[in-house]
Protein backbone atom coordinates (compact mmCIF):
# COMPACT_ATOMS: atom_id res chain seq x y z
CA UNK A 1 0.00 0.00 0.00
CA UNK A 2 1.29 3.65 -1.28
CA UNK A 3 1.96 5.97 1.97
CA UNK A 4 0.42 9.58 1.79
CA UNK A 5 2.47 11.90 1.57
CA UNK A 6 2.13 15.12 3.73
CA UNK A 7 3.69 18.44 4.44
CA UNK A 8 2.96 19.78 7.90
CA UNK A 9 3.57 23.59 9.31
CA UNK A 10 3.55 24.13 12.82
CA UNK A 11 5.00 27.17 15.01
CA UNK A 12 7.52 26.56 17.80
CA UNK A 13 7.50 29.68 20.48
CA UNK A 14 9.61 29.15 23.54
CA UNK A 15 8.74 31.36 26.46
CA UNK A 16 10.78 32.13 29.41
CA UNK A 17 12.84 34.73 31.12
CA UNK A 18 15.62 35.76 29.86
CA UNK A 19 19.14 33.50 30.88
CA UNK A 20 17.20 30.18 30.73
CA UNK A 21 18.46 28.59 28.16
CA UNK A 22 15.29 29.42 25.22
CA UNK A 23 18.14 30.45 22.48
CA UNK A 24 20.61 27.65 23.07
CA UNK A 25 17.86 24.81 22.68
CA UNK A 26 16.50 26.31 19.96
CA UNK A 27 19.85 25.99 18.49
CA UNK A 28 20.53 22.71 19.51
CA UNK A 29 16.94 21.53 18.22
CA UNK A 30 17.34 22.85 14.61
CA UNK A 31 20.67 21.85 14.49
CA UNK A 32 19.91 18.36 16.19
CA UNK A 33 22.87 18.54 17.69
CA UNK A 34 24.19 15.34 19.16
CA UNK A 35 28.38 16.30 19.92
CA UNK A 36 28.66 18.09 23.52
CA UNK A 37 31.50 20.08 21.93
CA UNK A 38 29.35 21.38 19.46
CA UNK A 39 26.72 22.62 22.12
CA UNK A 40 29.61 23.65 24.16
CA UNK A 41 30.45 26.03 21.58
CA UNK A 42 26.95 27.12 20.41
CA UNK A 43 26.57 27.31 24.05
CA UNK A 44 29.69 30.30 24.23
CA UNK A 45 28.00 31.69 20.77
CA UNK A 46 24.21 32.45 22.66
CA UNK A 47 23.98 36.21 23.25
CA UNK A 48 21.37 38.13 25.05
CA UNK A 49 18.45 38.28 22.19
CA UNK A 50 17.21 41.72 20.95
CA UNK A 51 14.77 41.04 18.74
CA UNK A 52 13.08 38.18 17.37
CA UNK A 53 14.89 35.38 16.31
CA UNK A 54 12.99 33.30 13.75
CA UNK A 55 14.28 29.54 12.50
CA UNK A 56 13.08 26.74 10.29
CA UNK A 57 14.01 23.04 10.40
CA UNK A 58 12.49 19.98 8.79
CA UNK A 59 12.30 16.55 8.71
CA UNK A 60 11.02 13.60 6.75
CA UNK A 61 8.18 11.43 9.74
CA UNK A 62 7.10 7.96 8.67
CA UNK A 63 4.06 6.85 10.22
CA UNK A 64 2.56 3.27 9.65
CA UNK A 65 0.18 4.85 6.77
CA UNK A 66 1.76 8.42 5.52
CA UNK A 67 4.94 10.21 5.49
CA UNK A 68 5.02 13.73 6.33
CA UNK A 69 7.16 16.05 5.68
CA UNK A 70 7.58 18.47 9.02
CA UNK A 71 8.48 22.32 8.91
CA UNK A 72 8.97 23.90 12.51
CA UNK A 73 8.82 28.08 12.57
CA UNK A 74 10.60 28.81 15.53
CA UNK A 75 9.83 32.08 16.91
CA UNK A 76 12.27 33.37 20.21
CA UNK A 77 11.46 36.33 21.16
CA UNK A 78 13.37 38.32 23.60
CA UNK A 79 13.23 37.05 28.11
CA UNK A 80 12.91 40.57 28.96
CA UNK A 81 9.47 41.85 29.86
CA UNK A 82 10.70 44.93 31.45
CA UNK A 83 12.83 47.77 29.45
CA UNK A 84 15.97 47.75 30.99
CA UNK A 85 17.69 50.55 28.00
CA UNK A 86 16.54 52.48 25.15
CA UNK A 87 18.36 50.02 22.59
CA UNK A 88 17.35 46.77 23.55
CA UNK A 89 13.18 46.25 23.06
CA UNK A 90 11.42 44.24 25.47
CA UNK A 91 9.17 41.07 24.68
CA UNK A 92 6.18 42.74 24.69
CA UNK A 93 7.53 45.64 21.89
CA UNK A 94 8.71 42.78 19.45
CA UNK A 95 4.91 41.16 19.40
CA UNK A 96 3.36 44.43 18.97
CA UNK A 97 5.29 44.85 15.76
CA UNK A 98 5.51 41.11 14.63
CA UNK A 99 1.80 39.99 15.34
CA UNK A 100 0.47 40.47 12.23
CA UNK A 101 2.54 37.10 11.19
CA UNK A 102 0.36 34.57 10.03
CA UNK A 103 2.62 31.96 11.64
CA UNK A 104 1.24 33.30 14.97
CA UNK A 105 -2.20 32.94 14.34
CA UNK A 106 -1.67 29.18 15.01
CA UNK A 107 0.95 28.30 17.24
CA UNK A 108 1.75 24.29 17.28
CA UNK A 109 3.88 23.79 20.42
CA UNK A 110 4.96 26.68 23.32
CA UNK A 111 8.29 25.77 25.17
CA UNK A 112 7.89 27.32 28.46
CA UNK A 113 11.16 27.23 29.56
CA UNK A 114 12.31 27.74 33.14
CA UNK A 115 15.82 27.78 34.79
CA UNK A 116 15.61 25.09 37.44
CA UNK A 117 17.92 26.19 39.45
CA UNK A 118 15.98 29.60 39.95
CA UNK A 119 12.36 29.14 40.73
CA UNK A 120 11.73 32.98 40.25
CA UNK A 121 12.26 31.97 36.47
CA UNK A 122 8.98 29.34 37.24
CA UNK A 123 7.08 31.88 38.48
CA UNK A 124 7.30 33.80 35.73
CA UNK A 125 6.16 31.70 33.08
CA UNK A 126 2.58 32.31 34.92
CA UNK A 127 3.28 35.92 33.26
CA UNK A 128 4.27 34.13 30.09
CA UNK A 129 1.80 32.03 30.00
CA UNK A 130 -1.10 34.84 30.68
CA UNK A 131 0.66 36.57 27.62
CA UNK A 132 0.30 33.53 25.46
CA UNK A 133 -3.65 33.32 26.69
CA UNK A 134 -3.89 36.71 25.79
CA UNK A 135 -2.32 36.86 22.32
CA UNK A 136 -4.54 33.82 21.87
CA UNK A 137 -1.90 31.50 20.90
CA UNK A 138 -2.94 28.56 22.55
CA UNK A 139 -5.87 26.40 21.29
CA UNK A 140 -6.84 22.88 21.20
CA UNK A 141 -4.29 22.04 19.03
CA UNK A 142 -1.06 23.57 20.88
CA UNK A 143 1.04 21.70 22.54
CA UNK A 144 2.99 22.97 25.73
CA UNK A 145 5.91 21.57 26.87
CA UNK A 146 7.53 22.75 29.85
CA UNK A 147 11.10 22.47 29.75
CA UNK A 148 12.61 22.66 33.11
CA UNK A 149 16.42 23.48 32.12
CA UNK A 150 19.87 22.98 33.67
CA UNK A 151 18.93 19.56 35.55
CA UNK A 152 22.92 19.16 35.37
CA UNK A 153 23.07 21.29 38.03
CA UNK A 154 19.69 20.40 39.57
CA UNK A 155 17.29 17.76 39.27
CA UNK A 156 13.91 18.99 39.86
CA UNK A 157 11.30 17.37 41.69
CA UNK A 158 9.06 15.14 40.11
CA UNK A 159 5.79 15.57 41.81
CA UNK A 160 6.17 19.31 41.81
CA UNK A 161 6.44 19.63 38.23
CA UNK A 162 3.14 17.37 37.82
CA UNK A 163 2.02 20.13 40.24
CA UNK A 164 2.80 22.87 37.90
CA UNK A 165 0.89 20.74 34.97
CA UNK A 166 -2.24 20.40 36.82
CA UNK A 167 -1.91 24.28 37.90
CA UNK A 168 -1.03 25.42 34.34
CA UNK A 169 -3.94 22.97 32.90
CA UNK A 170 -6.10 24.55 35.61
CA UNK A 171 -5.26 28.10 34.89
CA UNK A 172 -5.81 27.39 31.17
CA UNK A 173 -9.49 25.74 31.69
CA UNK A 174 -10.20 28.73 33.81
CA UNK A 175 -10.32 30.73 30.86
CA UNK A 176 -12.13 28.52 29.22
CA UNK A 177 -9.76 27.60 26.65
CA UNK A 178 -9.60 24.30 25.11
CA UNK A 179 -7.49 22.05 25.85
CA UNK A 180 -7.30 18.82 27.36
CA UNK A 181 -4.46 17.46 29.70
CA UNK A 182 -2.78 15.58 27.64
CA UNK A 183 -1.27 18.45 25.72
CA UNK A 184 0.56 19.58 28.91
CA UNK A 185 3.56 17.64 29.44
CA UNK A 186 7.08 18.51 30.77
CA UNK A 187 10.95 17.36 30.01
CA UNK A 188 14.08 17.96 32.01
CA UNK A 189 17.27 19.15 29.58
CA UNK A 190 20.34 19.96 30.11
CA UNK A 191 21.67 21.96 27.24
CA UNK A 192 25.21 21.73 27.73
CA UNK A 193 24.98 18.12 28.17
CA UNK A 194 22.34 17.56 25.99
CA UNK A 195 20.53 15.44 27.86
CA UNK A 196 16.50 15.71 26.93
CA UNK A 197 17.37 17.80 24.24
CA UNK A 198 16.55 14.43 21.36
CA UNK A 199 13.47 13.86 23.57
CA UNK A 200 12.05 17.33 23.30
CA UNK A 201 12.78 17.29 19.63
CA UNK A 202 11.12 14.42 18.79
CA UNK A 203 8.18 15.42 20.78
CA UNK A 204 7.57 18.84 19.44
CA UNK A 205 8.01 16.92 15.67
CA UNK A 206 5.57 14.15 16.15
CA UNK A 207 3.12 16.47 17.48
CA UNK A 208 3.26 18.90 14.66
CA UNK A 209 3.50 15.90 12.24
CA UNK A 210 -0.10 15.29 13.38
CA UNK A 211 -1.50 18.59 14.47
CA UNK A 212 0.35 21.24 12.07
CA UNK A 213 -1.05 22.93 9.06
CA UNK A 214 -1.60 20.07 6.71
CA UNK A 215 -1.44 19.72 3.15
CA UNK A 216 -1.68 16.64 1.05
CA UNK A 217 1.15 16.13 -1.73
CA UNK A 218 0.77 13.43 -3.07
CA UNK A 219 -1.45 10.13 -2.60
CA UNK B 1 43.54 87.55 88.68
CA UNK B 2 41.42 85.29 91.71
CA UNK B 3 41.71 82.67 88.75
CA UNK B 4 45.27 82.12 87.60
CA UNK B 5 46.32 82.56 91.82
CA UNK B 6 43.90 80.00 92.15
CA UNK B 7 45.39 78.40 89.03
CA UNK B 8 49.17 79.30 91.06
CA UNK B 9 47.94 77.36 93.87
CA UNK B 10 47.27 73.84 92.71
CA UNK B 11 49.88 70.81 92.90
CA UNK B 12 50.99 68.91 90.44
CA UNK B 13 48.26 65.85 91.72
CA UNK B 14 45.53 68.37 91.14
CA UNK B 15 46.77 69.64 87.85
CA UNK B 16 46.96 65.64 86.72
CA UNK B 17 43.14 65.10 88.09
CA UNK B 18 42.34 67.89 86.76
CA UNK B 19 43.24 66.97 83.23
CA UNK B 20 41.99 63.39 83.77
CA UNK B 21 38.36 63.79 85.28
CA UNK B 22 38.06 66.15 82.12
CA UNK B 23 39.55 64.30 79.51
CA UNK B 24 37.51 61.40 80.87
CA UNK B 25 33.92 63.60 80.92
CA UNK B 26 35.04 64.37 77.06
CA UNK B 27 35.46 60.53 76.86
CA UNK B 28 32.23 59.22 78.61
CA UNK B 29 29.84 62.14 76.76
CA UNK B 30 31.22 60.48 73.35
CA UNK B 31 30.50 57.43 75.05
CA UNK B 32 26.68 58.49 75.59
CA UNK B 33 27.01 59.63 72.29
CA UNK B 34 27.98 56.78 70.41
CA UNK B 35 25.39 54.26 72.16
CA UNK B 36 22.67 56.76 71.21
CA UNK B 37 23.39 56.45 67.55
CA UNK B 38 24.32 52.47 67.98
CA UNK B 39 20.86 52.12 69.23
CA UNK B 40 19.24 53.92 66.10
CA UNK B 41 20.80 50.69 64.73
CA UNK B 42 19.17 48.39 66.76
CA UNK B 43 16.14 49.63 66.39
CA UNK B 44 16.39 49.29 62.79
CA UNK B 45 17.00 46.04 63.15
CA UNK B 46 14.47 44.43 65.41
CA UNK B 47 17.20 44.53 68.28
CA UNK B 48 16.25 44.36 71.87
CA UNK B 49 17.88 47.67 72.51
CA UNK B 50 16.20 49.13 76.52
CA UNK B 51 19.29 47.22 77.99
CA UNK B 52 21.17 49.86 76.51
CA UNK B 53 19.58 52.71 77.96
CA UNK B 54 20.55 51.12 81.62
CA UNK B 55 24.19 51.43 79.72
CA UNK B 56 23.78 55.04 79.45
CA UNK B 57 21.97 56.05 82.45
CA UNK B 58 25.51 54.03 84.12
CA UNK B 59 27.77 56.47 82.17
CA UNK B 60 25.69 58.98 83.15
CA UNK B 61 26.45 58.14 87.11
CA UNK B 62 30.57 58.04 85.66
CA UNK B 63 29.75 61.84 84.81
CA UNK B 64 28.35 62.52 87.73
CA UNK B 65 30.84 60.89 90.03
CA UNK B 66 34.12 61.88 88.08
CA UNK B 67 32.65 65.86 88.06
CA UNK B 68 32.05 65.51 91.96
CA UNK B 69 35.36 63.89 92.38
CA UNK B 70 37.00 66.69 90.86
CA UNK B 71 34.93 69.36 92.72
CA UNK B 72 36.21 67.57 95.66
CA UNK B 73 39.64 67.55 94.73
CA UNK B 74 39.43 71.50 94.23
CA UNK B 75 37.82 71.44 97.39
CA UNK B 76 34.89 73.67 95.59
CA UNK B 77 32.55 71.09 96.76
CA UNK B 78 33.00 68.42 99.91
CA UNK B 79 31.27 65.36 99.07
CA UNK B 80 29.93 63.73 102.39
CA UNK B 81 31.81 60.63 101.74
CA UNK B 82 34.35 59.25 102.63
CA UNK B 83 37.16 59.83 99.68
CA UNK B 84 38.11 55.55 100.04
CA UNK B 85 34.65 54.97 100.29
CA UNK B 86 34.40 57.07 96.98
CA UNK B 87 36.67 54.90 95.05
CA UNK B 88 35.32 52.00 96.28
CA UNK B 89 31.78 53.42 95.05
CA UNK B 90 33.33 54.45 91.69
CA UNK B 91 35.14 50.55 91.14
CA UNK B 92 31.84 49.13 92.44
CA UNK B 93 29.78 50.55 89.74
CA UNK B 94 32.36 50.57 87.12
CA UNK B 95 32.08 46.71 87.80
CA UNK B 96 28.66 46.91 87.53
CA UNK B 97 28.95 48.73 84.07
CA UNK B 98 31.46 46.18 82.99
CA UNK B 99 29.40 43.21 83.58
CA UNK B 100 25.42 45.04 82.26
CA UNK B 101 28.32 45.96 78.74
CA UNK B 102 28.84 42.70 78.36
CA UNK B 103 25.65 40.75 79.31
CA UNK B 104 23.99 42.95 77.02
CA UNK B 105 26.86 41.92 74.27
CA UNK B 106 26.45 38.52 75.00
CA UNK B 107 22.65 38.89 74.53
CA UNK B 108 23.00 40.79 70.97
CA UNK B 109 25.41 38.41 69.70
CA UNK B 110 23.49 35.30 70.52
CA UNK B 111 20.38 37.24 68.85
CA UNK B 112 22.61 37.74 65.60
CA UNK B 113 23.65 34.43 65.94
CA UNK B 114 19.75 33.11 66.53
CA UNK B 115 20.96 31.52 70.38
CA UNK B 116 17.77 33.12 72.14
CA UNK B 117 14.57 31.70 70.79
CA UNK B 118 13.88 27.84 71.93
CA UNK B 119 12.67 25.42 69.61
CA UNK B 120 9.20 26.08 70.39
CA UNK B 121 9.13 29.23 70.64
CA UNK B 122 11.00 29.18 66.98
CA UNK B 123 8.07 27.46 65.56
CA UNK B 124 5.32 29.63 67.15
CA UNK B 125 7.22 32.41 65.41
CA UNK B 126 7.24 30.16 62.03
CA UNK B 127 3.78 29.50 62.10
CA UNK B 128 2.68 33.41 63.46
CA UNK B 129 4.87 34.26 60.48
CA UNK B 130 2.65 31.99 57.79
CA UNK B 131 -0.73 32.08 59.28
CA UNK B 132 -0.61 28.32 60.06
CA UNK B 133 -1.40 26.04 62.85
CA UNK B 134 0.94 23.05 63.87
CA UNK B 135 -1.52 20.54 62.06
CA UNK B 136 -0.93 22.10 58.77
CA UNK B 137 2.53 20.94 58.37
CA UNK B 138 3.50 17.26 58.70
CA UNK B 139 7.07 17.90 58.27
CA UNK B 140 7.08 21.18 60.62
CA UNK B 141 10.04 19.64 63.11
CA UNK B 142 11.74 17.14 60.80
CA UNK B 143 15.10 17.96 59.97
CA UNK B 144 16.66 18.24 56.65
CA UNK B 145 19.88 17.87 55.11
CA UNK B 146 21.61 19.80 52.01
CA UNK B 147 24.58 20.29 50.06
CA UNK B 148 26.66 23.20 49.49
CA UNK B 149 27.65 23.48 46.27
CA UNK B 150 30.35 26.13 47.67
CA UNK B 151 32.10 24.12 50.66
CA UNK B 152 30.94 20.80 49.74
CA UNK B 153 29.55 20.74 53.63
CA UNK B 154 26.44 18.64 53.98
CA UNK B 155 23.99 21.23 56.06
CA UNK B 156 21.42 19.63 58.28
CA UNK B 157 18.78 22.39 59.56
CA UNK B 158 15.08 22.60 60.89
CA UNK B 159 12.86 25.10 60.90
CA UNK B 160 13.36 26.29 64.11
CA UNK B 161 17.28 26.77 63.09
CA UNK B 162 15.83 28.74 60.28
CA UNK B 163 13.81 31.18 62.77
CA UNK B 164 16.83 31.55 64.79
CA UNK B 165 19.31 32.59 62.12
CA UNK B 166 16.96 35.21 61.36
CA UNK B 167 15.72 36.14 64.60
CA UNK B 168 16.30 39.80 63.78
CA UNK B 169 15.13 39.90 60.42
CA UNK B 170 11.30 40.72 59.79
CA UNK B 171 10.66 37.73 57.21
CA UNK B 172 12.40 35.10 59.83
CA UNK B 173 14.16 33.22 57.18
CA UNK B 174 10.63 32.32 55.38
CA UNK B 175 8.77 33.20 52.33
CA UNK B 176 6.26 31.30 50.38
CA UNK B 177 5.91 31.56 46.96
CA UNK B 178 2.70 30.53 44.82
CA UNK B 179 3.51 28.92 40.91
CA UNK B 180 0.58 27.92 38.93
CA UNK B 181 -1.50 27.48 42.30
CA UNK B 182 1.12 25.12 44.07
CA UNK B 183 2.37 26.88 47.03
CA UNK B 184 6.05 26.89 48.15
CA UNK B 185 7.92 27.88 51.05
CA UNK B 186 11.21 29.11 50.91
CA UNK B 187 13.42 28.95 53.83
CA UNK B 188 17.01 30.42 54.18
CA UNK B 189 19.22 28.30 56.34
CA UNK B 190 22.86 29.93 57.12
CA UNK B 191 26.46 28.22 57.33
CA UNK B 192 29.57 29.36 57.63
CA UNK B 193 31.15 28.69 53.97
CA UNK B 194 34.37 29.74 51.93
CA UNK B 195 34.46 33.49 52.19
CA UNK B 196 31.64 34.10 55.41
CA UNK B 197 28.05 33.06 56.35
CA UNK B 198 26.61 32.04 52.80
CA UNK B 199 22.40 31.61 53.02
CA UNK B 200 20.59 28.98 50.98
CA UNK B 201 17.36 28.88 49.16
CA UNK B 202 15.78 25.92 49.98
CA UNK B 203 12.52 25.39 48.82
CA UNK B 204 9.85 23.42 50.88
CA UNK B 205 6.37 22.16 49.55
CA UNK B 206 3.24 22.63 50.94
CA UNK B 207 3.34 20.25 53.68
CA UNK B 208 7.32 21.38 54.47
CA UNK B 209 8.64 18.74 52.47
CA UNK B 210 12.08 19.43 51.25
CA UNK B 211 11.95 19.81 47.46
CA UNK B 212 14.86 21.58 46.41
CA UNK B 213 17.61 24.34 46.83
CA UNK B 214 17.60 27.46 44.68
CA UNK B 215 20.20 30.48 44.58
CA UNK B 216 22.36 31.07 47.33
CA UNK B 217 24.49 34.34 48.76
CA UNK B 218 27.21 35.25 51.17
CA UNK B 219 25.31 37.23 53.96
CA UNK B 220 28.74 38.57 56.01
CA UNK B 221 31.90 38.82 54.93
CA UNK B 222 34.80 36.67 56.62
CA UNK B 223 35.94 38.70 58.81
CA UNK B 224 31.93 38.90 60.51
Amino acid sequence: MKKVHIKSIGTVIPLGDGATGKSLITKLLIKNTKDLNEALKLAQDVKKSLNIELEYCNEELEFEDKTVSTTLQYHVFPGQQQKISNSAPTFHEIVEIFNFLPSLKAVKVILMVFDVTRLESLKSLESWLAVAMQREWISSETKIILVANKIDILKPNKAFIEQVKNGIYQMLTAENINVSREQISSIEVSAVLLEGTQELRNEIFDWVALNGKQRIVEE
Amino acid sequence: METSSFMSSLNYIQITTFFLVVLGVVMLLVSIYTVLKFMQVLKVNEFEKNQWYVIIVLIFFFVVGYTIHALDVFKVFSFPVDPALMVSLIYFFGAVFVIRAMISTEDMVKSILGEILTDNEAYTIFLKRLGAVENDFPHLKDSFSITCEHCNNKITYTIADVVRQHSNIGDKGVNTQTTFGVRSILLRPTHKCVGGRREIITVHDGDLAYRSIDQSRIIFGEKI
